[in-house]
């Protein structure tokens, strides 16, 4: 009888009364807001210590947050909290990430320019993707491929099958399919990104082999940018290469690894 | 009006609720009464062909009946007047007002080809004389009747004038007197060297005019177009109408009108076009074009205005411009004002307003910039390049506006609004503890709302739903190929067509032998049953329908399909068993149904 009493205690408790107290997404991330907001007026006041800890305090609440769910705002608001307490790698890192979610974010653009700016890291030089196809979410993209796939099939086959004359149908459905390559490799863009980390911490080693031990190759820098190869992992180190054909084995502790 | 007796009580008080009426009775008494005569004179048709014969019409307004009339018809030299008069009375009641009147009409022949003036002459009655007034005729070739019976002409009120300039003009479309036409649209406009403003819902004013001494009726509508092309330009106009065929009596006998009377129909559409005319429109002259040259061709005045007057850093200015004038103001772009590294500029509103409705051209357009200063120092706003083009001077006009001074403070420390800069310092970071540099830098502020929440990790490109989505897709494309090629092959495959139905239509048969059995019914059950082997047979051969075939036709295609004898028997009992039956008088007792309906089963079987 105990028993069972015990039993329908812990399952009241962890199924019904434990979700009531705890804390929804949404009120976590508006008491950062509020933390940032202290911490941002304690720093106008030249009270450097205490918006110190505030913007601890901010940045330990959207963690929370990003534990359950994530969404540009929160990447953006994490972005300048870890800007304030001078942590550049994590700042860039977490601005990345809200442009993937957001890419159209005019504000999110403009403090990772800032934020890789006191980095003093040197200003992106977007590729024709980056400043075209890359302002449009992979969400964007994928339907558009679908609309375009089902236009073009669409009109290349049913007017066969209904009997409509003329080329024009098969030509437009035609033309349909060849544009959808865009947005295919707007996905197969997007996608790639998985593929790239930040570098968070400062002088952070480019190692030879993945062991301690191992001498290094390089030192990278924070919000420097690298691209992973996932499948050449070794005791918590992956292989990497940078932009400018240094590659090494680098701590997964000190990457923040970007996902679309 | 109020008549009170000696208490001061209103006595009638019915006259002062017809004070109102009184005025209004009055006229429409002394309207019927008719207190004066009007004459007026008409040649019906006004066009003649040389020997045809029409009415010389006098009208007395102000007349009930017929009078004997003194006064004596002048003559004309090539045309001739007979003085005896037929008489028609006409009566019309006008907003309350009767008005009757007497035509007397004077049978008229032309014996030469001209245009011929009536001239006035004095006509007596009831001891008074009027003057009748001078009435026209003209006399032509029976060719000619015709001609010139509507007319649609284009007037621009500039013969020369600039690409961009707007210019106004009328089209005037006229149809003779007498004609019953109706307008049937709004004008079209042939030629791409111009466009022409929106006109009115109702652009046709309607009015009457003589033209070589014959009446018209007039529509007019008045235009505004915008040359936009350079060099001769052509402008022509299409006007629909409606014109009233009027039976054997109507003005048009000649041959030409004769597919005018296709059966009852009484209306007849046409289209009236202008003559074609060339324009020459002249190029914008390219000495002394601004770069920032608006497009404005006119005559315009500028003015600027912003507020409010002190603002601060990262609040918005209203900088409004305001260009009033005549001109082409549709075609006027907004001046580009470019960032500055102090300034943020936005894209202008743009507000229009016509000074009246008539197509004059003037009015005012507006232009509110949002200008949002950057730094303290950007007290000063930008001026704003304006530059259009006068045709009467033929010169480029400079009306660039430089808006006043304003009080630019700076931003509220540690507030963050949305849009606006927060200010850090770097050298304050708590965690480093290094000695930044002293730069103060400018970071947008967080975002306050979350919205779009996904589970972390999630992969957010090839989620559920759109794989969902994926697969709908798939399976409606497939779904309608599918059943759209089983159609055609239907349609292209009677054999096919002929199976399916068939099979479809043995499965409904036998069914309702098995429901037949099951209620006992001998005589529904042997019908189903033979119907379900003739429709089996039938769905394999096309030579006859279900319905026509016998035993023997059965029998032969068993035995060709190689089913064995026994099934062949089977198939035969239900069939002895039918006919037993029907020629029993439908008595079926002692039938053995479910032995009967072991032979449907094994002859199913075997054709299967």
């Amino acid at each position: 009888m105990m028993h069972k009493f015990c039993l329908y205690l812990f399952l009241l408790v962890t199924f019904w009364i434990k979700p009531l107290l705890s804390k929804t997404v949404d009120e976590t991330f508006e008491e950062g807001n509020q933390e940032y907001a202290k911490a941002n007026k304690l720093l106008n006041e030249k009270d450097a210590g205490k918006a110190g800890e505030g913007f601890e305090r901010a940045a330990s609440l959207y963690l929370s947050c990003l534990e359950k769910a994530e969404s540009a705002a929160l990447h953006f608001n994490l972005g300048n909290t870890y800007f304030k307490l001078g942590k550049a790698g994590h700042s860039i890192y977490h601005f990345k990430q809200a442009l993937l979610l957001d890419p159209t974010s005019e504000e999110t653009r403009a403090n990772l320019a800032l934020a890789r700016k006191s980095a003093k890291l040197p200003k992106e030089q977007g590729s024709l993707y980056a400043k075209t196809l890359a302002r449009r979410s992979p969400h964007f993209w994928k339907w558009l491929l679908w609309a375009g796939i089902w236009i073009g099939v669409s009109l290349v086959f049913l007017p066969k099958y209904f009997g409509l004359g003329g080329p024009v149908p098969q030509v437009t459905g035609a033309v349909s399919l060849l544009f959808s390559i865009v947005p295919l490799w707007a996905i197969q863009k997007a996608s790639l990104a998985r593929n790239v980390g930040i570098i968070l911490g400062p002088d952070t080693p480019m190692l030879v082999s993945p062991t301690l031990e191992s001498a290094s190759s390089h030192i990278l820098q924070p919000g420097q940018e690298v691209f992973l190869r996932p499948s050449k992992q070794s005791d918590g180190y992956v292989f990497a290469n940078t932009g400018n054909g240094e590659s090494g084995w680098i701590k997964l502790a000190n990457i923040g690894r970007l996902h679309p | 009006m109020t008549v009170k007796d000696a208490a001061g009580r209103q006595v009638f008080p019915i006259l002062g609720k017809l004070r109102v009426a009184i005025p209004f009775l009055a006229c429409f008494l002394l309207g019927s009464l008719g207190w004066s005569q009007t004459i007026t004179s008409r040649v019906d048709p006004q066009v003649l062909a040389k020997g045809q014969r029409g009415n010389y019409q006098v009208t007395i307004k102000g007349i009930s009946n017929p009078q004997n009339l003194g006064g004596a018809i002048p003559k004309v030299p090539g045309i001739t007047i007979s003085p005896s008069a037929s008489t028609s009375t006409q009566t019309q009641i006008i907003n309350g007002a009767i008005s009757k009147s007497v035509t007397y009409s004077f049978p008229l022949s032309g014996d030469t080809l001209g245009t011929f003036t009536i001239p006035k002459w004095e006509i007596s009655f009831g001891n008074k004389a009027f003057d009748v007034p001078v009435a026209t005729v003209k006399v032509v070739d029976s060719k000619e009747v015709y001609s010139d019976i509507f007319d649609l002409d284009l007037h621009l009120d500039k013969k020369e004038f600039y690409v961009g300039e707007r210019v106004t003009g009328k089209l005037m479309v006229l149809v003779r007197d007498g004609v019953d036409a109706r307008l049937g649209g709004p004008p079209e406009k042939i030629g791409d060297g111009f466009v022409q403003d929106k006109l009115e819902e109702r652009p046709w004013k309607i009015g009457s005019t003589s033209k070589g001494g014959i009446r018209y009726q007039m529509a007019q509508a008045e235009l505004a177009f915008t040359a936009i092309k350079a060099g001769q330009q052509s402008l022509q106009y299409k006007v629909p109408i409606s014109v009233r065929i009027q039976g054997n009596n109507n003005n048009f006998r000649d041959p030409f009108f004769d597919d005018f009377f296709p059966g009852r129909r009484s209306f007849r559409e046409l289209t009236l076009e202008t003559e074609p005319k060339q324009w020459e429109v002249k190029p914008l002259p390219t000495e002394g074009k601004p770069d920032n040259f608006s497009g404005a061709v006119g005559n315009f005045t500028a003015s600027v205005t912003f507020s409010p007057k002190q603002v601060s850093v990262g609040e918005p200015v209203t900088l409004k411009l305001q260009l009033s004038g005549t001109g082409n103001f549709d075609r006027i772009q907004a001046p580009k004002i470019e960032n500055t590294e102090i300034h943020k500029v936005y894209p202008p509103k743009i507000g229009f307003v016509q000074d009246n409705l008539n197509s004059s051209g003037a009015g005012t357009k507006t232009f509110e910039y949002i200008v949002i200063p950057q730094h303290e120092k950007a007290d000063t706003l930008m001026e704003i390049p304006f530059f259009y083009f006068d045709p009467g001077q033929g010169i480029y006009v400079d009306r660039t506006q430089r808006p006043g001074k304003m009080v630019v403070l700076p931003a509220p420390e540690g507030t963050f609004s949305p849009g606006g800069d927060e200010p850090i310092v770097r050298a304050a970071s708590p965690l480093t503890g290094q000695e930044g540099n002293k730069e103060t830098l400018r970071l947008l502020p967080i975002q306050t709302e979350s919205r779009g929440w996904k589970r972390t990790g999630e992969i957010s490109i090839w989620t559920p739903s759109y794989i969902g989505v994926q697969t709908a897709s798939f399976a409606l494309m497939a779904g309608i190929l599918i059943i759209r090629g089983r159609q055609l092959r239907f349609a292209g495959d009677s054999s096919l067509r002929r199976q399916v139905t068939g099979s479809k239509q043995a499965r409904a048969w036998k069914k309702k032998s098995q429901d037949a059995m099951a209620r006992g019914d001998a005589n529904a059950f042997l019908e189903a049953a033979c119907r379900t082997l003739q429709v089996s047979v039938s769905k394999e051969q096309s030579a006859l329908e279900a319905v026509a075939l016998t035993f023997a036709d059965i029998r032969l295609h068993l035995e060709a399909k190689g089913v064995p004898g026994d099934a062949i028997q089977h198939a035969k009992a239900i069939f002895d068993a039918a006919d037993q039956v029907k020629f029993a008088g439908g008595i079926s007792s002692g039938l053995d149904l479910e032995g009967l309906n072991n032979s449907l089963e094994t002859a199913l079987g075997a054709l299967k």
